[in-house]
């Protein structure tokens, strides 16, 4: 725990050493804000569901964005070798490099919350529908941020890790949007494996422990998937 | 130290391991969940009620949403909240329950919505500073075997989870309930008046006429006895055979007129039921007098000018419209207007504590009482002396425990010919645990004469429904979903907060990076670099 904290720490830091999270993150609240103040007084409703819609849909792009270069980079500076020495296990470099990408996504995500203070000081939003879509977002990036770190594990290419994250990503975003043209059952299946349907089944304010575990499920799964990727280097 | 060198194949055959446990996993979430609802009003928690009923479906339950997409306001949120809802069902129903949303008009199927009967709507849009029309449809079809319920139009969400549970509990149902008229008191039947009210009540029930007089007893099967204008007085006997149904979990509906009136020749006259303790005992009777209200409807009145004569109309505080309903009673709370002609109030037994008594629509705020002998002429000019009171109770309904008018009495002889049967009489019950009983100051209005006023006889059938349905339906209270809006403010306020939430955090995040930048830089001029 200790290796991965640290590690998680060092990783955390150096996103402010170089201008790329500021630039992505300013970005991400320019774009977030500018959507939901515009439409803010239109809807003239005090609720947070335009916002979490925006929010979704922006972070399509932001998760890779962030996660392209975790892994790749070191790979692709031969650093992967060198961590690959210190007494630290695969899997804790994978979480560790994970946790401070989740912990500067969260922080982002917090950010947010003016908007919520702001439609509360002008009516009486409903603060349990805010909370469900919030601990919906947290668990959603979370997913997001495993497929980007496995995907920058693929690859010494941040671009390539970009593409195949956010492919990956919009796979699961788009599922339950398109079950209309498959029979009953494929339907629900698919229904079950899209994201955004347990996203939306939490952001009205409903924690559902079917949701809950789905969400887990696949986090776990791609950090599983990250660190047998990386552990390939060794297989014969 | 030494890795565990691997090789392709089985790493492989653990990543599909790792597979198995999490479908694994997540098959039994499936089953075994449990959800917490967050909102303030738990306005995503299907009542237990609605639960128990999708709960026990043993077939397939199609529902079809007909509800045209982007509704302007405020109909815009109705259809997310359907889905909520049936999402909800869904997840109740072990999988019988399936739904879709048809956008008629976009996928062209209007016809099959209006084979649903489910009319086209029209809504208002505000566009370019001018009101236009649009079409649109929010309607809903349960389909369950060859049966089908239809919610022609959702009229508010707040009703909806009743509306959809009252509808699946009707498909589902494998009885149908049976309800009974009294005769023998010149009360109306189907050839003297409720000829309408029969073919209504006949798409949903067995309806039966009981002539109690020549009864042991009230058929078994009965669920719900309607005491509609008797004109001549219930003997002994047959208020025991009243008291008895109601005391072996019997559902009573008292709709009564307590005058008969001639308009014609302007004569009122008293009526006397000889139910009015037994109703009185159980919580609720009907006065005798007549309710006059400012908030009328208008009649014809001929006058004669000199030579001929002219047809005028004037307003007849006598002919009610009713506005005064009860939102949180099933039987009236999507109603909009009630139109009754002679009404008179109810009054409460302030001694009755055991069960409880709800108003379930009243008079207006100007209204008024007038006792016999009533002038009901059309001409009679009134005063605003003469509506003083307020909301005065037209209809009530009582539930929960109900004790027998018998208890302190002795049991009447019964003096009938003997037409059912020659069984011995059955005992008499003391008390009820849970029933329900119905008492309106009018039951002229479910008379055929009426069947143009099509609210009254949705009364009559909401009566029929609340009377007959199982107790958790009746708990679904109204749930609202409100709009919650922001408060008017300003323009110049409006545009403050849109900057505020436009710039403020990316501003902050900016000045913390330039922040940073500036104290590693003086730090690095520190340390000499």
């Amino acid at each position: 725990m200790q290796q991965i904290l640290v590690l998680a720490k060092k990783e955390f830091r150096s996103y402010f050493d170089s201008p790329v999270a500021y630039v992505v993150i300013t970005l991400f609240l320019l774009i977030a804000g500018w959507q939901f103040a515009t439409g803010m007084f239109l809807n003239n409703t005090a609720d947070l569901r335009g916002l979490f819609g925006i929010i979704k849909f922006i972070l399509l792009f932001f998760i890779p964005a962030l996660s392209m270069r975790l892994i790749s980079e070191e790979k692709r500076l031969g650093t992967i070798e060198l961590l690959m020495t210190l007494p630290i296990k695969d899997w804790q470099l994978v979480l560790g490099k994970f946790l401070s990408a989740y912990l500067l996504v969260v922080i982002t995500l917090l950010l947010t919350l003016i908007h919520y203070f702001s439609i509360n000081a002008l009516g009486e939003p409903d603060f349990g529908a805010a909370m469900g879509g919030y601990i919906g977002l947290f668990l959603v990036v979370g997913v997001y941020l495993t497929i980007g770190t496995f995907t920058s594990s693929l690859t010494q290419n941040q671009i390539v890790a970009f593409i195949v994250s956010f492919v990956i990503i919009f796979f699961f975003y788009v599922l339950d949007k398109i079950i209309f043209f498959f029979p009953g059952f494929v339907a629900n299946l698919l229904e079950f494996l899209s994201i955004d349907y347990h996203y939306n089944n939490m952001a009205r304010g409903v924690i559902d422990s079917r949701d809950v575990f789905y969400l887990l499920s696949l986090m776990f799964l791609f950090l599983f998937l990250t660190v047998q990727s990386l552990e390939s280097r060794k297989w014969k | 130290m030494a890795r565990e060198v691997k090789t392709k194949s089985t790493a492989g055959l653990l990543i599909i391991i790792v597979l198995a446990i999490l479908v694994i996993i997540n098959l039994i979430s499936i089953n075994l969940f449990s959800r917490a609802d967050l909102t303030d009003n738990q306005i995503y928690s299907l009542s237990d009620a609605s639960r128990t009923l999708v709960g026990r479906l043993n077939d397939r339950l199609t529902v079809k949403a007909y509800i045209t997409e982007d509704l302007p306001a405020p109909h815009n949120g109705d259809a997310r909240y359907l889905k909520d809802l049936l999402d909800d069902y869904k997840a109740y129903s072990h999988g019988y329950l399936k739904y879709e949303f048809i956008d008629p008009v976009k996928e062209d199927k209007e016809d099959e919505a209006m084979g649903f009967r489910i009319p086209p709507l029209q809504f208002n849009v505000y566009r370019n500073d001018k009101t236009e029309y649009i079409k649109g449809y929010k309607g809903v079809v349960l389909i369950y075997g060859d049966r089908q319920e239809v919610i022609p139009f959702i009229e508010n969400t707040g009703n909806l989870e009743y509306d959809l549970s009252r509808a699946i509990n009707k498909l589902t149902l494998s009885r149908i309930p049976t309800i009974a008229f009294t005769t023998g008191h010149e009360e109306p039947d189907m050839s003297t008046g409720l000829n309408w009210a029969n073919q209504l009540l006949q798409k949903e029930f067995r309806v039966q006429y009981l002539n109690l007089a020549n009864m042991k007893t009230i058929p078994p099967e009965v669920e719900v006895l309607f005491i509609v204008n008797p004109r001549t007085a219930f003997n002994e006997w047959e208020t025991y055979l009243v008291d008895q149904f109601l005391m072996r979990g019997g559902k009573l509906a008292f709709l009564i007129d307590k005058f008969r009136v001639d308009v014609q020749k302007s004569l009122v006259l008293p009526v006397e039921s000889g139910l009015d303790s037994l109703m009185y005992h159980y919580g609720v009777a009907v006065q005798q007098n007549l309710v006059i209200d400012q908030q009328c409807k208008m009649v014809p009145v001929m006058r004669d000018m000199g030579q001929f004569q002219m047809q005028s109309m004037v307003y007849y505080p006598f002919f009610l419209a009713i506005t005064g309903f009860n939102p949180e009673n099933p039987i009236v709370k999507a109603l909009k207007t009630f139109e009754v002609l002679f009404i008179s109030p109810v009054i409460f037994n302030p001694d009755e504590t055991q069960n409880t008594k709800q108003v379930i629509f009243t008079s207006s705020e100007h209204s008024g009482i007038r006792t016999i002998p009533v002038d009901i002429s059309p001409e009679k000019k009134y005063q605003e002396s003469d509506f003083t009171m307020k909301n005065l109770p037209l209809g009530a309904v009582i539930t929960g425990q109900f004790d027998s008018y018998f208890n302190d009495k002795s049991i009447p002889a019964f003096s009938g010919v003997d037409t059912v049967s020659t069984d011995t009489l059955p005992d008499k019950i003391d008390s009820v645990e849970d029933s329900r009983v119905v008492v309106i100051g009018n039951g002229s209005f479910i008379m055929d004469d009426y069947r143009r006023n099509s609210t009254s006889f949705v009364i009559l059938l909401n009566i029929a429904d609340w009377l007959t349905q199982d107790k958790g339906l009746i708990s679904i209270r109204s749930k609202q979903a409100t709009a919650r809006l922001l408060e008017v403010t300003s323009d110049g306020t409006k545009k403050i907060v849109k900057y505020v939430n436009m710039f403020a955090m990316p501003l902050v995040v900016v000045l913390f990076g330039i922040f940073r930048w500036q104290f590693k830089r003086a730090g690095r001029k520190k340390a000499g670099l």
